[in-house]
């Protein structure tokens, strides 16, 4: 069954930073490891992926530089900053408080998590 | 009509939701790359050629859809707090020489501004990443020796030089953008691109103030790549090898110098008579009272008419009181502050370095007027900037705050990616010439 795509539309820029902080990567090289780690649930289309990296860029969370590829091809790579390291420490909390709390209203217990 | 193929098709598609067409390159570029990436994986599975293109066009999603979410993102920066600031400080100059000083502003000074103001709107529509790449350093050396030749001396200095010194971290920036990972052969070129031209100006004598600015802004830029690992060198190495250099040209400097040094530090003991200046600023400053004219004002300004030009802001204390110092010290310190501020945010080096070139140099010029306001230097040489200047300081100033302007808005396109091609590429053994 294929996944609302509403469910991942606020965790993508998450999920980059994610990518990010292990190591510097490119556009396609991401969408590919995104795809393989999630076991092919998270299929991120170039639509959404780039302006969703030139906004992260914008904001300073990751900065591009290009890199020599094969042949007289050229990649421009991406490197999270230290705001973003901040950013996605930040996101991977909310993230966890949103999880916690929906797993315990589905499962029919109480939250006591901070808001 | 040929037929487009599907990349081609794609990509035009998405180009034309995008309504800064200065962004059109960066974008066709990455997405390109991204559709031989698929394709590639697609004929690494064995699809035919024709198909895999097709099929990694498909998976790129909607064209029109894509287009207008970069164009959501892709959108000059213009940095309208800056540009009412130079404004007010242009408008104030007007208000100090026409209603505080009467008679000084000069219908010629009137013309200059208007030029300054249309270069600074010209320069902040130009793309300087683009400019700088190519054939900037030549042309500002062939224009610094021409006017060094050709501008006369007043007080052994040539002034057109001394401020066309002042825009020589301009060029630089270029330079050190182009030198990126190239190393101890980057660092060295770099070097070479600061010292070229403050080495021409010291040998046809611009003034020790114009060379003191520039080197300094220089020192910064180089000082900034060497201290972010622009040159793929470890910093220990990078900075000493940046400061060096730099500490040898400021002590040729000083020795050269020295003669006007020593009324600095013992203003009584000047046989010349040189220490004149800081010594009755000296006085005025501490006669000044915080609403009002001090107890010196009545001896000083009619005697000695500098006071209304290179010392106004000692002037116009003694005459009205330190408090005025608030408002013009508030509007230069916001100025810088905003300025850096932008700089540090920048995403790509190259916007850094041209934010921090433009801002030190402005900076640096209001703390030396600063200084010599307070009886700390002989002469300020260059006027307050923007607020109350000459014909050059203006225009130079408002060129300066136009690439400082053109920085910010190009902020989003300058990326560390996306060079363009240098005019001369030296590689295997043969010299490349890049006309278009």
């Amino acid at each position: 069954m294929p996944l609302d795509k509403s469910l991942q539309s606020g965790s993508t820029a998450m999920l980059l930073l994610k990518l990010l902080s292990e190591q510097d990567m490119y556009g396609y090289q991401m969408t590919e490891t995104l795809a393989r780690r999630s076991d092919r649930t998270f299929l991120l289309k170039a639509g959404t992926l780039y302006p969703l990296l030139h906004q992260l860029e914008t904001q300073g969370l990751v900065v591009s530089y290009e890199q020599a590829a094969e042949g007289a091809r050229v990649r421009k790579y991406y490197h999270i900053t230290k705001d973003g390291q901040r950013a996605l420490t930040d996101k991977q909390q909310e993230w966890n408080r949103f999880t916690h709390a929906v797993n315990h209203v589905l499962e029919g217990g109480e939250c006591y998590a901070k808001a | 009509m040929p037929k487009r193929n599907p990349a081609a098709q794609f990509l035009l598609d998405v180009c034309a939701g995008v309504r800064w067409k200065k962004a059109h390159g960066a974008i066709t570029q990455e997405l390109t790359s991204h559709i031989d990436d698929q394709t590639a994986a697609y004929l690494a599975e064995g699809m035919p050629p024709e198909e895999a293109e097709q099929q990694a066009v498909r998976q790129m999603g909607d064209p029109v859809a894509l287009g207008k979410q970069f164009d959501a993102v892709y959108r000059p920066q213009p940095a309208h707090s800056l540009m009412i600031c130079i404004v007010l400080m242009l408008l104030g100059g007007v208000f100090l020489q026409t209603c505080v000083l009467p008679g000084r502003l000069r219908v010629s000074q009137a013309i200059v501004m208007v030029c300054g103001l249309a270069i600074a709107a010209a320069a902040y529509f130009i793309d300087f990443r683009r400019l700088f790449a190519r054939w900037t350093l030549p042309a500002y050396l062939l224009c610094l020796l021409l006017c060094g030749w050709l501008s006369p001396e007043i007080n052994g200095a040539s002034i057109p030089l001394s401020y066309l010194l002042l825009l020589a971290p301009l060029p630089l920036c270029g330079c050190v953008n182009r030198c990126r990972h190239l190393k101890w052969r980057g660092l060295f070129l770099s070097l070479a691109a600061a010292l070229l031209p403050l080495g021409i100006a010291l040998f046809l004598h611009a003034s020790p103030a114009a060379l003191a600015i520039a080197g300094i802004s220089c020192f910064l830029l180089l000082a900034l790549a060497a201290g972010t690992g622009w040159f793929a060198l470890p910093r220990r190495l990078a900075l000493p090898a940046v400061l060096l250099p730099i500490l040898l040209m400021g002590v040729c400097c000083v020795v050269s110098f020295s003669h006007r040094l020593l009324p600095v530090l013992f203003p009584a003991q000047d046989p010349q008579g040189a220490g004149f200046f800081p010594l009755t600023i000296r006085s005025m400053l501490s006669d000044a009272v915080l609403i009002g004219p001090g107890a010196a004002f009545a001896d000083i300004p009619n005697k000695i008419p500098v006071f209304h030009d290179s010392f106004m802001l000692t002037w116009l204390i003694a005459r009205y009181g330190w408090i005025v110092v608030v408002p013009v010290c508030a509007l230069f310190l916001w100025l810088i502050g905003r300025g850096a501020v932008f700089a540090y945010h920048q995403n790509s080096f190259f916007g850094k370095l041209l934010c921090t070139a433009a801002i030190s140099v402005f900076s640096l010029q209001f703390l030396a007027y600063l200084c010599a306001n307070c009886g700390l230097l002989i002469s300020t040489y260059f006027p307050l900037p923007l607020l109350y200047g000459g014909n050059y300081s203006t225009l130079v100033n408002l060129l300066l705050m136009g690439v400082l302007l053109s920085a910010i808005r190009h902020g989003g396109l300058y990326t560390d990616a996306h060079m363009p091609q240098p005019l001369f590429d030296y590689a295997d053994g043969t010299l490349h010439v890049h006309l278009k």
